[in-house]
């Protein structure tokens, strides 16, 4: 039962009324200038990490607005939560 | 003015009182915009301003405005006030930067008063994950026997809970198997 | 006095009511016992020994334990209340009137068939079954196995226990009442810190009920009474018996089982009267669930009489019972001591203790030689004797020796503690080997976690006591309250020796040395897995079934791990333990389903005039909505009635309830450009008070949903999604407008349930929507096909959509929720005269497929995408990009081999759903080139038609195929997938 709290409408959520929704900062590449392994790269493939990934989540039953996550694959910590626009910690280091 | 309707009058005991409430009008008002850009002209639109942050209802004379989401509020008004403020907001926002939908059929309200309620709820669902619950005066959405439901605490032991119209006749149903 | 029906009852003592007598039966043989006897308890108490055949070998077992530690003693129940297939006998409180029967064993548990194959249990070694029955299928086998071994039968009349669930939050959630937990409770309890004490009993204690310490010069039972009616009384602490935690996740969140019983009254029958399933949510945690005694492994071991030394304890201080008349002690610690100074004061004879150890406390050893008992030190048991009833056991000095032969009737283990941290467990923690104690302990604590006392690591009860003063502390400076003034009593307790760890037995046969008594595992087991070559933990775990019985293995999981060290020459360490996952015990499924069965089993929709469609005669059917799938009213039965239906729209009217189809508001200066990126179809030439269809696709390409786009104005514009993906398109909108394109000043706003929606249908129905008398022009000038308009009627504000899904001229009328049964009512009337009729989904599906309109989800698949279904002009049209174009580009989309999707009309026999295209007109087995994705009798042709994705399709046009279904084969002609009115004058008329 993972819990997160919402960056945005500031309520813990349980896991029940939160949706995944997969890598975070994948980038769509242009359409019109994508080659097909660009293409079908950003839509297949992922890092599957074991450790600290970089997620999606919306508070679904709560807010509705997605935010990103940097959870261990492993124990389920969560160590960031940010809203959509914002870095997470590492990136902004770069 | 709040009214009682029979459509959802549930024998619960002495602790416990739960019926429809009825005579409100909603009304749905959805940004395209940030909401810091637009919430003083529409207070000013709907006769009630519509808060910036989630948590506490912003209750003014005859009407309420809820925070549902960071572009999206839900307005409680007179059933009479429902056309007028539907066309303010529109001449407010010609270019429909806010949108007023009609919602006063969308969701029913529940009325949940006495003792036992805080426990009825608590066995649908969490009230709140906070150790210090939901306070008073605000409300939030949450599931509730597996229902998208607002729940809007108006007293110690007095809530008003909301679900999609759909799906209100189950949730009466559950509430009358407890 | 012993009740003369309670032989084994001692004279006094324990902490049942000998008041109150409850009368219960055990495998039909009336019996009784007291309140506050356990089932296990009373039977013991009543003489029976023998509790269950074992679960490979059939081999007769007794009560190893006395609560849910125990492997063996599982049995049905049959209460007041309900009924339980298989529940451990220590686990369930009697109650009067109780039906108890062992699970196995038959035809009876004294005279078992099945013992037999204890006689050939050379050949049942580990991975038998496996191994033997792999040819040529598991399956032909299992059932036939499955009848003589395994726990329980289901009763399916019986009726299941009410079961309720309650969620909640806590400052700190502290799991166990003994020693530990309480004294936790008793330092938090003025913190005004909101406390959660659970424990599995009925009541507080724990190990204290049974110790023979004294806590501040008082009984240690004693103690803890006073401090449960204390933590009683206070307002910030609750505490929970009868409750196991089950679970432990993420965010300190918690799964609990709470039990309510009662004992049988005049008023209340005895039994299980509820459960309630906790979900808690906790800010600090106190790990206090103590530890559960290990038994020795040696030959004869699974013998009836054969128990736990802190079950013969907890038996004879709590139940007044005494499992045996002569009790000889097997230990390699100081707890066998114990039990054997509580039987003595019992009256149960001791004839010796066996300590491993060469040097036991002196204390102890002067206080056996007052009562006369052997104390056999620095030797081990190697064997048993006796039937189904141990009558005497073989001890023999460690490294050899001679044998001597002890006569009696029960024998108390004790291999050492072991902690229970199945909860830190859940969390992810590894347990660590602790060879001063011999015990595996809880790793890395989660955050905000303490562990104390034997949960922690086998300790004294003062240490414990200490512990828990100082969690109690450190919670408080973690949540800034001020520090408990409640200090830990003082304890009179001998100070102990270590444990000196005994795994095996040297001699004896390794095929009667019980390591797992509840799945059968031996010793012998272990050697073949590791000769086999299973030697790491987890592989030995699913090998030889060790610890994955109902029990959790939590009397033999060390053991075996232990054994399994010796035998690859590793340490404990190096081989760790399994992982522990939740629950913790059995929990009843019920009791996870709480309310969710019967009409309550999921949240069902119901549309707005429902009560109206039930009283026309609706016969409904799940949909995500409860939608009428036919009505009484339209014919006998629902072919007859849905051929009805069909007729009243081809030529008078029908009136269809679509009030589920999807209603999302799309709002703001950039709407249509936003609009446009999810659908294949140009959307920026829609003109105000128009409306066009399309289909939105995934990135892959492949059809998600289809519908159509309104633009009632340029800045809102109506999206009607399918009503089963209504919810998920509106989601996808917002997800994509917030994460991808948060630059357009765009509203969503989903409306469903705020209008009741209803179709009319035929070529009456514009007569019949002017009889409405709307407040605006409905000539066929004014309100042409595919267009909109809002306006109201008698006042009321209504939108109606001129689209059509059967073919008919048709409109799509709208109305606020409230109004939906009105407008029906009124509709019903107008039509009536011109003989309309209500039409239900499968009418109404049936029209669109004569008409060739496709339904996402039955006529695509995750695969097709809109080239496939005949939009590739509308695709290749669309200059602007959109969701999915990009990959209708690759090769696959483009591929000429796909899938794609046509029209086949029967030459002989009925097409139905899922027929497979035969491929080159050969006979199955043999390749296929699709499927019918759609098939009905078309009235209006006279024929069977369908729609179907076959291979290169769309060039196939005319062709003749044979279609297999179920071992029919039909002919059928490739046709386009339009049946009626190719050129859409009815709809436009």
């Amino acid at each position: 039962m993972i819990v997160i709290r919402c960056p945005y409408c500031n309520e813990l959520r349980h896991e029940e009324e939160l949706e995944y929704g997969g890598e975070a900062d994948v980038v769509r590449p242009d359409p019109g200038s994508a080659d097909d392994i660009d293409w079908t790269d950003y839509l297949y493939m992922r890092t599957n990490t074991k450790g600290v990934h970089f997620e999606q989540w919306c508070c679904r039953a709560g807010c509705g607005q997605w935010f990103k996550v940097a959870r261990h694959t492993v124990s389920h910590e969560i160590t960031e939560v940010i809203p959509y626009d914002k870095k997470f910690a590492h990136q902004d280091r770069h | 003015m709040q009214s009682r309707s029979a459509l959802t009058s549930v024998p619960m005991g002495d602790d416990l009182d739960i019926y429809e409430e009825t005579g409100h009008a909603h009304v749905l008002c959805t940004a395209a915009l940030d909401a810091g850009i637009i919430a003083a002209p529409l207070g000013r639109a709907l006769g009630v301003d519509v808060p910036l942050a989630p948590g506490p209802v912003m209750v003014g004379e005859d009407r309420a405005a809820m925070w549902l989401s960071p572009r999206s509020w839900l307005i409680r008004l007179p059933e009479a006030a429902e056309d007028q403020v539907m066309q303010a907001v529109l001449a407010r926002f010609p270019e429909r930067t806010v949108h007023a939908s009609r919602y006063s059929d969308q969701l029913c309200w529940l009325g949940i008063e006495g003792a036992a309620s805080a426990d009825l709820l608590a066995a649908g669902g969490f009230i709140s994950l906070e150790r210090d619950g939901l306070p008073i005066g605000h409300i939030k959405r949450t599931l509730f026997a597996d229902v998208p439901v607002l729940i809007w605490r108006r007293a110690q032991s007095d809530w008003s809970v909301a679900v999609e119209r759909s799906r209100a006749g189950y949730l009466a149903a559950w509430i009358a198997r407890i | 006095m012993a009740a003369p029906s309670n032989p084994y009852r001692v004279g006094e003592g324990g902490l049942i009511d000998r008041t109150r007598p409850l009368a219960f039966h055990f495998n039909g043989q009336r019996m009784q016992g007291y309140a506050g006897d356990t089932v296990a308890s009373a039977l013991i108490a009543n003489g029976v020994s023998l509790i269950a055949r074992s679960f490979k070998y059939h081999r007769p077992r007794g009560f190893l334990g006395s609560g849910l530690e125990d492997p063996n003693a599982m049995v049905e129940i049959r209460d007041g209340y309900g009924f339980d297939a298989a529940v451990r006998a220590g686990q369930v409180r009697l109650a009067a009137g109780m039906q108890v029967r062992s699970v196995s064993g038959w035809p009876s548990l004294n005279f078992d068939i099945g013992a037999l194959a204890g006689y050939a249990a050379k050949f049942i070694k580990a991975g038998f079954y496996y191994k033997t029955f792999m040819w040529p299928n598991w399956h032909l086998y299992e059932p036939l196995i499955r009848r003589t071994t395994g726990f329980g039968r289901v009763d399916a009349n019986a009726r299941p226990h009410p079961r309720r669930q309650h969620h909640a939050t806590c400052d700190v959630l502290i799991i166990g009442g003994g020693a530990a937990g309480i004294a936790t409770a008793s330092a938090l309890g003025g913190s005004g810190l909101r406390v959660i004490l659970a424990d599995d009993q009925p009541q507080l204690g724990g190990s204290l009920l049974w110790s023979d310490i004294e806590i501040g010069g008082t009984s240690a039972a004693a103690w803890a009474g006073d401090r449960q009616a204390a933590l009683d009384g206070a307002a910030a602490v609750q505490v929970l018996t009868d409750t196991v935690v089950t679970g432990a996740y993420e965010g300190n969140m918690f799964t609990l089982l709470q039990s309510f019983h009662t004992d049988g009254s005049p008023e209340a029958p005895g039994g299980i009267a509820s459960e309630c399933l906790w979900k808690l949510r906790a800010g600090s945690v106190v790990l206090a669930t103590g530890s559960v005694e290990r038994p020795l492994v040696f030959a004869g071991n699974d013998r009836p009489g054969v128990m736990l030394a802190s079950a013969v304890r907890k038996y004879l201080a709590v139940h007044g019972v005494a499992p045996a008349r002569e009790l000889a002690v097997f230990t390699n610690n100081d707890a066998g001591y114990a039990a054997a100074f509580a039987a003595l004061k019992a009256g149960v004879r001791v004839p010796a203790v066996i300590d491993v150890r060469d040097a036991p406390p002196k204390e102890f050893m002067q206080r056996l030689a007052a009562a006369s008992v052997r104390c056999i030190t620095g030797a081990e048991v190697i064997g048993t004797s006796g039937g189904r009833q141990l009558d005497g056991i073989t001890v023999v000095p460690l490294g050899g020796g001679a044998r001597q032969h002890i006569r009696c009737d029960g024998l108390a283990l004790s291999g050492g503690a072991t902690p229970l941290v199945h909860l830190t467990a859940h969390r992810g923690s590894k347990p660590v080997y602790k060879a001063d104690v011999a015990a595996f302990v809880s790793g890395d604590l989660p955050e905000d976690w303490h562990a104390v006392g034997d949960a922690c690591s086998p300790c004294s009860l003062s240490e414990a006591l200490t512990q828990a003063h100082d969690a109690a502390r450190a919670i408080c400076r973690r949540e800034g309250v001020a520090a408990p003034e409640f200090s830990p009593p003082d304890v009179a307790q001998t100070p102990g020796l270590p444990i000196q760890a005994h795994w095996r037995a040297g001699t004896g046969n390794p095929s009667d040395m019980f390591v797992d008594f509840q799945n059968d595992v031996t010793v012998q087991d272990i050697e073949l897995a590791v000769l086999e070559g299973y030697v790491s933990v987890e592989h030995l775990k699913r090998y030889t079934t060790l610890g994955m019985g109902t029990d959790q293995g939590r009397t033999s999981n060390i053991n075996g791990l232990a054994i399994l060290a010796a035998l690859t020459g590793r340490d404990m360490s190096e081989v760790g333990t399994t992982t522990f996952r939740p629950p913790y015990t059995a929990v009843r499924l019920g009791a996870i389903a709480g309310d969710r069965q019967g009409p309550l089993f999921r949240p069902e929709r119901l549309i707005p005039a429902h009560a109206l469609h039930v009283r026309a005669g609706a016969v409904f059917e799940d949909f995500g909505w409860q939608r009428p799938d036919w009505y009484r009213s339209n014919g006998a039965d629902r072919e007859a009635a849905v051929r009805a239906e069909m007729a009243a729209v081809r030529s008078t009217l029908g009136i269809f309830d679509g009030s589920p189809l999807g209603k999302i508001e799309i709002s703001g200066p950039d709407a249509a450009a936003f609009l446009d990126r999810f659908y294949v179809s140009n959307l920026r030439t829609l003109k105000p008070g128009r409306i066009r269809y399309s289909v939105m696709t995934g990135e892959d390409g492949v059809i998600f949903d289809d519908g159509v786009v309104t633009c009632v104005d340029e800045t809102l514009y109506l999206a009607g999604p399918t009503s089963a993906h209504a919810d998920e398109v509106a989601n996808r909108l917002e997800r994509w407008r917030q994460t991808e394109w948060p630059e357009l000043r765009v509203g969503i706003a989903s409306v469903t349930s705020n209008w009741a929606s209803f179709a009319v249908a035929g070529p009456r129905a514009r007569t019949t929507l002017a009889a409405l008398q709307p407040d605006f022009d409905v000539s066929n000038a004014a309100f042409p096909h595919m267009s909109y308009r809002a306006g109201r009627i008698d006042g009321i504000p209504v939108r109606v959509s001129r689209i059509s899904f059967t073919g008919e001229l048709q409109y799509e009328i709208n109305v606020p929720a409230r109004y939906g049964q009105g407008l029906m009512r009124r509709l019903m009337d107008i039509s009536e005269p011109a003989c309309g009729r209500l039409i239900g989904m499968e009418a109404w599906l049936r029209l669109r497929l004569e008409k060739g309109y496709l339904h996402v989800g039955s006529d695509t698949n995750g695969r097709t995408t809109p080239l496939d279904i005949g939009m590739a002009r509308v695709v290749a049209g669309k200059h602007a990009d959109f969701i999915g174009k990009r990959s209708l580009a690759l090769a696959y989309a483009q591929s000429a081999d796909r899938e794609q999707l046509v029209g086949l009309r029967a030459e002989s026999g009925q097409l139905r759903v899922g027929g497979r295209v035969l491929a080159d007109g050969a006979m199955p087995p043999c390749r296929t080139e699709g499927y019918v994705t759609s098939a009905c009798h078309s009235p209006t042709l006279g024929i069977s038609i369908g729609l179907a994705l076959i291979e290169r399709g769309h060039s196939r046009l005319g062709e003749r195929v044979r279609i297999f279904d179920s071992g029919t084969i039909v002919d059928a002609e490739i046709c386009p997938p339009v049946f009626y009115d190719p050129e859409n004058e009815r709809l436009q008329a």
